[in-house]
């Protein structure tokens, strides 16, 4: 039988090195944003479209809907990313797309977003999501790697 | 170059959730021919993990801003592990950042992943029998750039094909170029990345990097 190529122990000191790294990669907040796109309504009748890091999103289309989906209004945002509308006109959604494959969709009855599907939202912090989601995979990989080196040394013993 | 949920429509995502799954199929029947199948895991857990925390790094490229993938890099150092890693790390992306989404899972899997599936060929077929520091350098850099490249031409082309934008064609075809443009320095830097690891590599484990 040939010896296991990476044990477990060498594997939990790597993943605590890359994790460790990860952590100190973070400690830089201009490194940790990207590029999701958010929508929020600074006062009745201005809308801030803007990326993850509150980098304003110039020229993106905006739509306003009623409570029937039908268009309102439709614009664009200038260059601090503010989009102007009369707050008379009963907008019950504003949607924004930046014609690069982003989007966001504003409720501005209840002023929240509307998310995708099971996103944990932006509650939790920055740092602490990553942290769930290395350990995550790390859990999910560790568990894989177990599973499948423990089928094979049975498979061995039969054999 | 994640693509969120509610934009596509239900073909198109069912269509991509389709083609991933045939994808993730072909590569783990690969994977369970190896003599060690389990012998890449630790490996693609770990660049599972840095493939999930790059969507974090923005590089600005004025007036756009992109962020790293390291799609190249799955593909060349993990070769038939990388789409499976592409979609665990695609799906924790979209769980705990919101890029992209799980509706859209499989049309980014595709996006990300099939070019990283080309990454890796690139550099397998580049590099056979020719395990030096220059060929090793320089079909890395290539492997990296274009698997960038081939990923933005994909979303490009799904974008102007089967997403209505709320904007006229004119102004979308504007973006599409400016996005196309915009990830042409993050393909340089990805190529640079992924050469610099494979000759690191080559130099410290030769085995991890052609033991694929």
């Amino acid at each position: 039988m040939s010896k296991p190529p990476c044990t477990p122990v060498l594997f939990v000191k790597l993943c605590l090195a890359a994790f460790l790294v990860f952590i100190a990669g973070l400690l830089q907040p201009d490194c940790a944003r990207a590029h999701r796109m958010l929508m929020q309504e600074k006062e009745p009748g201005v809308l801030f479209v803007y990326y993850e890091g509150r980098v304003p999103a110039a020229e993106a289309a905006v739509t306003l809907l009623d409570e029937e989906d039908e268009v309102l209004l439709q614009g664009k945002t200038d260059a601090e990313g503010r989009f102007y509308f009369d707050p008379r006109l009963g907008a019950r959604v504003a949607r924004a797309d930046d014609g690069q494959g982003h989007r966001v969709v504003y409720d501005l009855e209840e002023s929240v977003l509307e998310e995708g599907l099971l996103f944990i939202g932006d509650d939790l912090p920055l740092g602490l999501r990553v942290a769930l989601g290395v350990g995550a995979i790390l859990l999910l990989f560790g568990a894989l790697y177990l599973w499948s080196i423990r089928g094979r040394r049975e498979k061995n013993a039969h054999t | 170059m994640h693509i969120p949920d509610g934009i596509l429509p239900l073909p198109l995502t069912l269509g991509g959730y389709a083609a991933c799954a045939a994808a993730v199929f072909f590569c783990l029947h690969r994977i369970k021919k190896r003599p060690e199948p389990a012998a890449d895991i630790p490996k693609a857990a770990l660049l599972t993990s840095a493939f999930f925390v790059a969507s974090l790094i923005h590089i600005p490229v004025p007036p756009a801003s992109v962020h790293l993938m390291l799609s190249g890099l799955l593909g060349v150092l993990l070769g038939f592990f990388a789409i499976p890693a592409i979609l665990i790390g695609l799906f924790f992306q979209a769980v705990m950042f919101g890029h992209g989404g799980l509706t859209t899972l499989g049309i980014n899997g595709v996006i990300i992943g099939f070019p990283a599936m080309a990454a890796h060929y690139i550099f397998r077929f580049g590099t056979r029998g020719k395990h030096g520091p220059k060929p090793t350098a320089t079909f890395a850099f290539l492997a990296g750039a274009l698997a960038i490249m081939l990923s933005v031409l994909l979303f490009a082309l799904l974008l102007v094909t089967a997403v209505p934008a709320d904007m006229g064609a004119a102004v979308e075809k504007t973006a599409m170029l400016v996005i196309i443009a915009a990830h042409v320095p993050l393909a340089l830097v990805e190529g640079v990345i992924t050469a610099m690891t494979a000759t690191f590599l080559l130099r410290v484990s030769p085995r991890v990097l052609h033991g694929v």
